[in-house]
């Protein structure tokens, strides 16, 4: 699975270019609303859960992959008795990944009043942070895609915040595989620099690993010359969180300059059926049980797989393995969140729900705890933990037993 | 070490070969059909993405949407079949594009053509889109892919591989234009399509072969290459810009050294990563140096290559749609704010917010009205200096706390100061070159500046809220997202705006401004500073563009990046500019609307549902229409047709029906009638001198003139004297253009010229007018855009203190205005107000003569200024030129027309291969048997059918 804070901060190079695109067409691809209702009443008692939904789904950079795990979770939730017993139904904003199509989006939510916008994926979306703030509305989602809703008081994020990325695999590279040496290659922006200087430098540094960092044109990069160069380090271990086309060619290159060591493709899956053999024996992290291996999972989770791949093969199944299963977990977290409301559910009543999420288990994934201490800097972030994979025959097969939380490394 | 740097220069091959594959395609496009293809790396994309459908998908995939848009060819087909698949659709759809595009746009400015190939670029980019999607694909690879050792280390033979087929195909590219007959005829259409029509070639059918090929070449690249690079909709339409520097290198001409520098670039960015792995290199440069590495190469090649003003051979300024000033500016500047008050007002939530974006783009919009529109400058950098402003004004009210107004106007300032950084190139080159150097430089400012965590941190670059006398005026508060206050602060800052435009078009700044647009050669030649023009245009439009940027951050609250994105943003921004037209201020308001975020796009959002992912197409398609069937924009077009429609109900402008001069008079005693009566003293001539008659004004002493090692003008002596008028004759070739250059400061000479005693050869044109040396042109070199006084007003100057008894040009207490008198003087009163454009060749001609004697010469150089004027006309210009020399003007003339030269001339020169041959009054160069074989031939001196000028007709001293 794609490890889509590696696609925010390298994908945000990408996407600015991609608004080529988005300037001309930021007027049609953003903004179809559903025929959703936007009525007020729609929060009220007996009506309808109306809930903003912001996602990246359609025109030059689109991922309707996390619309549809959004949409089938919804289907499943309204033949599964809804919110409490009363339907959820979502307010579309569809965005390009642009900071103005994410503050038109921003604005519609404010105007329409609704008490909680759901995040599938958008670049921008940082920009809509401060205008859903100050009217009082949370933002949520699997995974933050800025550093401003990462560490935002009124944003809350169900996934692994996106430091633990950078940090986990190293502690697995330390005390499973004895490796030495890492080097790490990320795109040239700000994002990815700072998860270089705030999360692995000290990480590595922690853990008493040699660390150097490349960095990438993260638009058109040279991916060979950039594997060429951290292969020159003498590094044990390549490692890097990019966006999954950038995961299948670096570890492309890497394979076509020879490279022996270790490679940990961030939460990158595309790569296993690209690569093809080339793949086998490369390290991916995912912040949730995924689809297709259950031994070590728990019971409870084993279930939640089974509903999930169920409901993907009904609604979209081409999608069901790729990040369909992150907004599908965040929905049902949000509905579970939100089933534990009485009365009128409004902004403020989910804001104060959310704050108070202790021990909820995640849906596929692990527990929850969304005091804004999961990770320094990240308040928004519910979760730490990661399971390390490994590539074999195509599959992905556990390597870590477990969630492993490594938040120590970086206080 | 080296088998460490041996491996990163074969790393570096592979993506040296995409811009030296794409720098040849352009090359291509550029040598046959005379335009840059922007778009070129979406058609090396499309090529690669269609080959992808044929070996991975089994699908033939079509640049098509809404109908079947890919035909199964049933199953994945062999290799070669996908790669000639993918070359051959590249082909087809760059020739298509030429066909539908760029054909009907021949003729049009060249800011039309960019804008085509921007919505090309966009159609490209957006059908590839729906049809394969938006995530990267892996393309199946082509080459082998064995490694090749180098010292222990490994690179990957297919790198070499793709080395030695650019190689080929640039032997082969050079071999064809050549020696192929359709090569030759493809270059020699860049130059000269009509004499190449007149030997029997098409020129569509060759422009056409052009595009195709080109088309084939970019397409080739993006075959080989997609299995090295990955596919997607983004990085190859970037490889344009170091695609563009590698072309500059070749100085737009060289196959080789395209090809040459392509690679070199692409294995110097390698070597960089390399280099960034050594503990000695620097932390700040980790990131930026591979992006700006395409400017440093065309910046470097101007330095090396550009010249400052254009030469005679030069293809004159760029072609821009008429500038207009309104008749009631300040009505139209009225109606733009109360319009856009009225909507802020009347208008609330997500519409009030849609306003005020609208505004503020139009600010933005205005900054490319005085620099493209007015200054005739076609920069793509004024996005990303907007953003500049962006990111000060941040920085300025979180990090140094300043208050609100002094930000936002300081981050103008650093914008301003940004843009005169853009503005050193612009003063060597113009046109499609100046539009590549402000793309590198608009993409280098994003990746070192916006990219850059010093100034975009992590966290994100908020901006303090603005308040001003303990208002607040913040865009949103609470569930209000687009407070009204805010919204009148956009509004009074574009009226201001829009008013300094308009002040600037009315004003003698704009005039020269705009002549420095129609001609920057005519502009200098009666000494307009062009420096200095085209700095403070630059200066200004950068102000406007940050204070744009600075109000759009203050609108989302916080800088981002992707706002003035230099391809995604910047492009687009300039396409909607000209959409709207890019002259205006109108045009500015109407292009606010089209913009991201503004009015129009809330309203599609709320009310155009479903459009799906084919509104990238419609758009896209939107914008080549635009150009094609809208050169002059929207509002230039309701403009023309509101003209033709007063014009079709009678109601022509004043002065059309003005007689031409040298028209049969409808009162006895007109100056052009043959044989009438002396005409009665016409004014003086404006600003003449009042020096000695006799008296050496210019002395030429042994003038040298060559171009390269040609030499064209050796050992050349004379002497101009105050009150004389002296013909420089030769036949054509001989020099006497030439000579004009040098005496004005066009070209370099060797020798002496001295200016009533001061040396002045090499003195740049500007400062010789000052000294009173001023020339016209062989071509007709008005400026367009102006009326007659206007144009006689830029040159005019202001009167000057007597400084030597030859070197003042108006004597203290001189009558008149020297405008109104050259308007007199050369019979132009009654086609004062009208367009210069509109004059026939003969009154243009005058004009020019007009705007050099505006200046109060005390030499003046007259390039053929009979040529085009009938014989009426030709006698009156002779009057009158002895009438300018009786003021104590020195007269140069160059002249075919040898009644008029024999007629009024004191002395004449004769000049042929470079060299003077005679010197000496009309009857001694007449009967000289040198001078009949060299030009006059045989018959010289026999009567002509064209009226005699006698010595009686002339006024003034006689000859010496």
């Amino acid at each position: 699975m794609g490890r889509v804070v590696g696609k925010v901060t390298s994908v945000a190079s990408v996407i600015g270019t991609a608004l080529l695109l988005a300037a001309c067409t930021v007027t049609g691809s953003a903004g179809a609303a559903s025929r959703a209702s936007t009525d007020k009443s729609a929060s009220a008692n007996r009506g309808p859960v109306t809930v903003g939904f912001l996602n990246e789904q359609q025109g030059a950079v689109a991922f309707p992959t996390f619309g549809a795990g959004a949409q089938a979770a919804r289907i499943y939730l309204d033949h599964h008795g809804g919110i409490d017993g009363r339907p959820l139904r979502f307010l579309d904003c569809y965005t390009d990944g642009s900071t103005a199509a994410a503050v038109a989006c921003a604005n519609r939510f404010v105007a329409a009043h609704v008490p909680v916008v759901l995040e599938g994926i958008s670049i921008g979306s940082d920009a809509a942070v401060p205008i859903l703030a100050g009217a009082g509305i949370p933002l949520v989602g699997h995974t933050a895609f800025g550093n401003v809703q990462s560490n935002s008081p009124d944003a809350f994020f169900f996934g692994a915040a996106t430091g633990a990325y950078d940090v986990v695999p190293l502690e697995v590279m330390k005390h499973d595989l004895h490796i030495s040496a890492v080097t790490y290659m990320a795109a040239t922006n700000p994002q990815d620099r700072g998860f270089v200087d705030d999360d692995s430098k000290p990480a590595a540094r922690a853990l008493g690993l040699r660390y150097q960092a490349i960095y990438y044109n993260g638009t058109s990069p040279n991916f060979q010359a950039t594997v060429g160069a951290a292969i020159a380090t003498g590094a044990k271990a390549l490692f890097f969180t990019a966006p999954e086309p950038t995961c299948t060619s670096l570890v492309a290159a890497a394979r076509t300059l020879s490279y022996k060591g270790a490679i940990f493709a961030g939460s990158c899956s595309a790569f296993i059926k690209a690569d093809g053999a080339e793949a086998n024996g490369v390290f991916t992290a995912s912040d949730l049980y995924v689809p297709g291996d259950t031994k070590g999972v728990p019971a409870a989770a084993k279930k939640q797989l089974a509903v999930y791949e169920k409901a993907m093969n009904h609604y979209a199944p081409q999608y069901t393995n790729g990040f369909a299963q992150d907004t599908f977990s965040s929905t049902m977290d949000l509905a579970t969140a939100l089933q534990r409301i009485h009365g009128k559910v409004d902004a403020k009543t989910v804001l104060e729900t959310l704050r108070r999420i202790h021990g909820q288990k995640s849906f596929m994934g692990q527990s929850l705890d969304c005091n804004g201490k999961q990770w320094p800097g990240e308040r928004a972030a519910c979760a730490s933990g990661l399971i390390e994979y490994q590539v074999h025959g195509g599959r992905r097969v556990m390597y870590t037993k477990g969630f492993v939380n490594a938040e120590n490394l970086v206080k | 070490m080296l088998d460490e740097l041996g491996v990163f220069v074969v790393l570096g091959l592979g993506i040296g070969v995409v811009y030296a594959g794409l720098g040849l395609s352009l090359l291509v496009t550029y040598r046959g059909a005379n335009v840059v293809n922007f778009a070129i790396g979406a058609v090396a994309m499309w090529g690669g993405y269609v080959y992808y459908g044929l070996r991975s998908v089994g699908r033939l995939y079509l640049p098509v949407v809404g109908i079947p848009s890919s035909i199964s060819v049933g199953g994945p087909v062999p290799l070669w079949v996908a790669v000639i698949g993918g070359v051959a659709s590249a082909a087809v759809l760059n020739l298509v594009a030429e066909v539908v595009i760029f054909r009907p746009l021949r003729r049009a400015p060249d800011l039309a053509k960019i804008v085509a190939s921007v919505g090309l670029m966009l159609l490209v980019q957006s059908v590839a889109a729906v049809a394969f999607g938006s995530q990267q694909l892996v393309a199946p690879s082509i080459l082998p892919s064995a490694s090749l050792a180098l010292g222990g280390r490994s690179a990957p033979w297919s790198d070499v591989m793709l080395l030695g087929i650019v190689v080929v195909v640039t032997g082969v590219l050079g071999a064809y234009f050549r020696f192929a007959r359709t090569g030759l005829a493809m270059q020699a259409l860049a130059e000269q399509e009509t004499s190449v029509a007149l030997v029997g070639r098409s020129p569509s059918r060759l422009a056409a072969g052009a595009w195709a090929l080109s088309g084939g070449l970019a397409g080739l690249f993006g075959v080989l290459v997609a299995p090295l690079v990955g596919l997607n909709t983004v990085s190859d339409t970037l490889y344009v810009v170091p695609a563009l520097a590698v072309v500059l290198v070749g100085r737009m001409r060289s196959l080789t050294a395209t090809c040459v520098a392509g690679v070199a670039l692409g294995v110097f960015q390698s070597v960089v990563d390399l280099l960034k792995t050594m503990s000695w290199y620097p932390g700040w440069a980790q990131s930026g140096v591979d992006e700006a590495l395409p400017l440093a190469v065309i910046v470097a090649a101007l330095a090396l290559f550009g010249n400052r003003l254009p030469t005679r051979n030069d293809v004159a300024a760029v072609d821009l749609p008429a500038v207009a000033r309104p008749h009631h500016p300040w009505w139209t500047l009225g109606a733009l704010g109360g319009a856009a008050a009225v909507a802020l007002f009347a208008l609330s939530g997500i519409y009030r917010f849609g306003v005020i974006e609208s505004v503020i783009a139009a600010i933005v919009m205005l900054s490319f009205v005085v620099l493209t529109g007015y200054a005739g400058q076609i920069s793509l950098a004024q996005l990303a200096i907007a953003g500049t402003g962006g990111v000060f004004v941040a920085k300025l009210t979180t990090a140094a706390g300043v208050p609100f107004p002094a930000a936002p106007l300081l981050a103008a300032m650093a914008a301003a100061a940004c843009g005169l950084v853009v503005a050193v190139p612009a003063l060597r080159i113009r046109g499609m070159q100046l539009a590549i150097v402000t793309l590198a430089f608009a993409v280098t400012v994003e990746q070192f500046l916006f990219a850059n965590s010093a100034f975009d941190p992590p966290d994100g670059l908020s901006v303090q809220p603005p308040r001003l006398f303990g208002m607040d005026l913040a865009v949103r508060a609470g569930d209000d997202v687009a407070r009204s206050s805010f919204g009148v602060l956009v509004v009074v800052t574009f009226v201001i705006v829009a008013g300094a435009v308009l002040l600037l078009a009315r004003s003698r700044s704009g005039l020269r401004l705009l002549a420095v647009r129609a001609n920057e050669q005519a502009a200098a030649s009666v000494g307009i500073g062009v420096t200095g023009a085209k700095l403070g245009a630059y200066a200004l439009a950068s102000f406007v563009a940050g204070l744009g940027g600075a109000l759009l951050t203050y609108s989302t609250g916080q800088f981002s990046a992707s706002s003035f994105d230099a391809l995604a943003a910047g492009l687009p921004f300039l396409a909607f500019a000209y959409l709207g037209g890019i002259t205006s201020i109108t045009g500015g308001a109407i292009a606010g609307v089209l913009a991201p975020a503004g009015i129009l796009y809330v309203v599609l959002n709320r009310y155009v549902n479903n459009l799906g992912p084919y509104y990238l197409v419609v758009s896209g398609a939107a914008l080549v229409v635009a150009a094609i069937a809208y050169p002059s924009g929207m509002t230039g077009t309701v403009r023309e047709l509101l003209a033709r429609r007063r014009a079709s109900h009678g109601l022509v402008p004043a002065g059309a029906d003005a007689p031409r001069l040298g028209d049969p008079p409808s009162a006895p005693g007109s100056l052009s009638s043959p044989g009438a009566p002396s005409a009665p003293s016409a004014p003086s001539a404006p600003g003449a001198p009042t020096a000695e008659p006799g008296t050496p004004a210019l002395s030429v002493h042994d003038l040298r003139i060559a171009y390269g090692s040609t030499v064209v003008v050796d050992s050349v002596s004379f002497a101009l004297f105050s009150g004389e008028v002296t013909a420089l004759i030769g036949p054509n070739g001989a020099g006497k253009t030439s000579i004009l250059d040098a005496l004005t400061g066009f070209v370099d000479a060797r020798g002496s010229v001295r200016l009533r005693g001061e040396e002045v050869l090499g003195m740049a044109p500007a400062k010789l007018v000052h000294r009173g040396l001023v020339r016209t042109w062989q071509a007709p070199t008005t400026f367009g855009d102006l009326s007659v006084v206007e144009d006689l007003t830029v040159a005019a100057r202001r009167p000057r203190r007597r400084v030597s008894a030859h070197g003042f040009y108006r004597a203290p207490g001189d009558d008149g205005d020297p405008v109104e008198r050259a308007l007199d003087l050369l019979d132009l009163r009654e086609v004062a107000d009208r367009p210069t454009s509109s004059l026939s060749l003969g009154q243009q001609k005058l004009v020019a003569v007009g705007r050099a004697l505006a200046t109060g010469p005390s030499v003046l150089l007259l390039d053929e200024p009979a040529a085009g004027l009938d014989d009426g006309e030709s006698r009156l210009l002779g009057r009158r030129l002895r009438e300018i020399a009786d003021e104590g003007v020195a007269v140069l003339l160059v002249e075919h027309d040898m009644d008029l030269v024999f007629g009024v001339s004191h002395q004449v020169l004769v000049l042929h291969m470079g060299g003077l041959i005679a010197a000496g009054d009309a009857a001694s160069v007449q009967s000289d048997a040198g001078v009949r074989r060299a030009y006059l031939g045989h018959g010289a001196g026999e009567p002509s059918n064209r009226c005699q000028v006698t010595p009686s007709v002339v006024h003034g001293s006689g000859g010496r």
